[in-house]
C-alpha cells in the first residue's frame, strides 16, 4: 500500500465544487504509477450532479495513461441524467483492481453511493472527503460537520479520512493551506477523521511539505481547465 | 480566512444579488444554472428572505413581475428554453415599468438543444424577445468578479430607469469556478419607489396601479414615447466596453462573455508574435457600445467577430462600422467552445499571415 490510500477502493466525496475530480484523477494516477501494469486500474464517474468539469470529458487523455474510466456511454455522457453503467458494481467486486470513484457533489451527489452499499462492506475502502474551507458552507468546523453527516446518511457508508484542498485556484499560496489544515485539525479533535493528504499544485507542493510535514502530500496535475487557460495559467489573461 | 471565497459563477451571481439586496427569488430549475436556484433557496431564508420553485417559469416571471410591483428587488433566473417562456412576462414588465434583475445562463439551441455552452440568444435579449417596443438592459460579464460587481449594479440600474436588466451569462460561465470577493459598492443615487403598490396608508388616499393595458391609442403612444425617451436616455449613460491592445490595433477583435476570455488568449498569443491585434469586449449588449467602436476606429482596418453562435452580435457590429471597415465573423454552434488556436488562425488569415 501507499501513504495516500490504505484499501483498494478510494471513494473520493465532498461539497460541490471541493475539487473532488482533480483530486480523484490525481489519485488514479497515483495508483497507476505505484502499481504495476497488470493491475487495472478504474476512474469511476458517478457524477450525476455536476454538467461540466467531469471525469469523462478527459477520457481519452486518461486511458492514454492506462486509467480505465466507467462513466455512461453515448449520448448519456453529455446529459443530465441520473444513468450509470452496471459496470461500476463490476469494478467495486473485482479485487484485483484499484479504483478510484468521483461521487457528484454535496449529499445530493452522494446518494448514488447508497446504491453500491452492498459491494461496500465497511473496512473495504477508503471514503475521503476533500474540503476547500475557501468555499461557502465549509468555510467553518461546523458547516463540515453537517456535511459529513449529511454525506454519511445519504450514501449510507462511514467517511474515513480527509483530504485538505484549500485553494484559490491561481492566487493559493502554502499558509492557505496551513490555515485550512489548523481547522482541519479541530475537526479531526471532534470526530476522530484524520487527514489523509494534502492536494495542491506542483508549484506550491514543496512549500507545503515543508510546513505540514507529517501529512503526504498529493500534488495535482490540472486537468478540469477552462478553455482559455494556457498550462498552469488557469485565469488566462484576465 | 482571505476576504475572497471560490465560488461557482451560479453561487456568486446568487450571492452578489443578495448582498445587493435582493429579497425574493422566483424561479424553475433548469440546467445549466441550477446551483443560482440552489444556492437562492438555501441562502434567502438565512437573510428573512423568500425562495419559491414556481410550478413553471410563466409563473416564476408573474412572481416577479408581483414583488417588483411591490417595491422589492427580486431576481428569476433560467436558462435559454426557460427564458423563451418568460418573454410574455418580461414585455408586461417592461410596459408596465417594473424593476428587476434576470439571469439567462445560456445553452445551446434552438429548441432544448444541449446543456453545454452557447451565446445563440444575443437577439432575443437586445431585440426584445418578447412583444412590443421595449428594450432590456443587457449585461454580459466575462469572469466572476465582473459578475458579481455587474449583478450588484443590475440592481441600481433597474431601480433608476424602472427597466428590468437581464445577466446574460453562459453555460461555462455559469459553471466555472474563481475566487471572487464581495466588495463594497458606491450604490447609486436613486428615487423613492413612490410608484409601488405598498398600500394605501402613506399616500394619503392615492392609489398606485401596476398595468401595462393601455387602451386608448393616443394614450399608448404617449407611454410608448416615454418608454423610447427613457431608452434613448439609457443608452448614452449605461454603455460599457473592455478595450485591450487596441491602441495599435489593425485588427480588433470583437467578442463578449466566456468567447472573449478565450480571444485574450489568442490575442496574447499573436501579439507575442507581433501581431497588432486588439480586443473590444462590449459589457453592456445593449445599449450596445458604439462609443468604443469610435475610439478604436481611427487605426482598425479589419473588425473579426466571435462567438458561440452563428452570428448575431455580428449584426450590431455592422450597423456600427456602418460598411467603414471589413468585418468578419467566426462562429462556432452547438455547444462548442471555441479555441484560442482556432480563434488566431482566423486574425492570421484576415492578416494575410501565412
Amino acid at each position: 500500500m501507499n501513504s495516500l490510500w490504505h484499501h483498494r477502493v478510494s471513494i473520493i466525496t465532498g461539497s460541490y465544487g471541493s475539487g473532488k475530480t482533480e483530486v480523484a484523477i490525481n489519485l488514479s494516477l497515483a495508483k497507476r504509477s505505484f502499481y504495476g501494469s497488470e493491475t487495472s486500474v478504474s476512474l469511476i464517474d458517478a457524477d450525476i450532479v455536476n454538467l461540466y468539469f467531469r471525469s469523462r470529458d478527459k477520457f481519452e487523455e486518461l486511458a492514454k495513461r492506462g486509467i480505465h474510466v466507467i462513466a455512461p456511454a453515448g449520448d448519456l455522457r453529455h446529459a443530465d441524467l441520473p444513468a450509470l453503467p452496471a459496470s461500476i458494481s463490476g469494478s467495486l467486486r473485482d479485487t484485483q483492481q484499484q479504483v478510484v470513484l468521483d461521487v457528484g457533489g454535496d449529499p445530493a451527489g452522494a446518494t448514488v453511493l447508497g446504491r453500491y452499499q452492498a459491494d461496500l462492506p465497511e473496512g473495504s475502502y477508503d471514503m475521503i472527503l476533500v474540503v476547500n474551507p475557501y468555499r461557502p458552507y465549509t468555510d467553518s468546523v461546523d458547516a463540515m460537520q453537517r456535511l459529513i453527516s449529511a454525506i454519511e446518511s445519504k450514501s449510507r457508508l462511514r467517511i474515513t479520512a480527509l483530504c485538505n484542498n484549500s485553494n484559490l485556484m491561481g492566487f493559493t499560496t502554502p499558509e492557505d493551506l496551513l490555515r485550512g489544515q489548523d481547522l482541519l485539525g479541530e475537526l479531526e479533535a471532534r470526530t476522530g477523521l484524520p487527514t489523509a493528504f494534502v492536494s495542491c499544485v506542483p508549484a506550491i507542493a514543496p512549500a507545503v511539505s515543508v510546513m505540514l510535514p507529517n501529512i503526504p502530500v498529493l500534488p495535482l496535475g490540472l486537468y478540469m481547465l477552462p478553455p482559455w487557460a494556457t498550462g498552469n495559467n488557469y485565469a488566462g489573461e484576465v | 480566512m482571505k476576504q475572497r471565497v471560490l465560488m461557482k459563477g451560479n453561487e456568486a451571481i446568487a450571492e452578489a444579488a443578495i448582498r445587493a439586496g435582493c429579497r425574493f427569488f422566483f424561479g424553475y430549475p433548469i440546467t445549466p444554472q441550477n446551483e443560482l436556484p440552489e444556492y437562492m433557496s438555501r441562502r434567502l431564508p438565512e437573510v428573512g428572505g423568500t425562495f419559491v420553485q414556481a410550478e413553471s417559469e410563466v409563473s416564476a416571471i408573474n412572481m416577479v413581475y408581483g414583488a417588483a410591483g411591490a417595491g422589492a428587488r427580486v431576481m428569476t433566473s433560467s436558462s435559454s428554453p426557460g427564458i423563451s417562456l418568460k418573454q410574455e412576462g418580461i414585455s408586461y414588465m417592461a410596459g408596465a415599468q417594473l424593476p428587476a434583475v434576470i439571469v439567462n445562463i445560456v445553452r445551446g439551441g434552438p429548441g432544448l438543444g444541449s446543456i453545454q455552452p452557447g451565446q445563440g440568444d444575443y437577439f432575443q435579449s437586445v431585440k426584445g424577445g418578447g412583444h412590443g417596443d421595449y428594450r432590456l438592459v443587457v449585461l454580459a460579464p466575462a469572469n466572476l468578479q465582473e459578475a458579481v460587481d455587474l449583478v450588484t449594479e443590475a440592481f441600481d440600474i433597474a431601480d433608476l430607469y424602472r427597466n428590468p436588466v437581464l445577466i446574460l451569462g453562459d453555460g461555462l460561465l455559469g459553471q466555472m469556478m474563481e475566487p471572487v470577493e464581495f466588495r463594497q459598492s458606491t450604490p447609486r443615487e436613486l428615487p423613492a419607489k413612490d410608484w409601488a403598490t405598498t398600500g394605501l396608508r402613506n399616500h394619503n388616499g392615492h392609489k398606485n396601479v401596476i398595468n401595462s393595458l393601455v387602451l386608448h391609442a393616443i394614450d399608448l403612444e404617449a407611454h410608448n414615447i416615454h418608454l423610447q425617451e427613457k431608452y434613448a436616455l439609457i443608452k448614452v449613460a449605461e454603455q460599457k466596453a473592455e478595450l485591450l491592445h487596441c491602441d495599435d490595433a489593425e485588427l480588433v477583435v470583437v467578442a463578449y462573455g466566456s468567447t472573449a476570455r478565450i480571444v485574450k488568449t489568442a490575442i496574447a498569443q499573436l501579439r507575442d508574435q507581433g501581431h497588432r491585434v486588439g480586443l473590444l469586449r462590449p459589457i453592456s449588449l445593449w445599449p450596445f457600445p458604439e462609443d468604443a467602436f469610435a475610439k478604436v476606429m481611427p487605426v482598425a482596418k479589419n473588425f473579426l467577430c466571435v462567438e458561440m453562435s452563428a452570428g448575431q452580435m455580428v449584426e450590431d457590429v455592422k450597423l456600427v462600422v456602418n460598411g467603414a471597415r471589413p468585418v468578419h465573423f467566426y462562429g462556432r454552434m452547438g455547444g462548442i467552445v471555441p479555441t484560442p488556436n482556432e480563434i488566431a488562425t482566423q486574425v492570421l488569415q484576415i492578416m494575410g499571415v501565412k
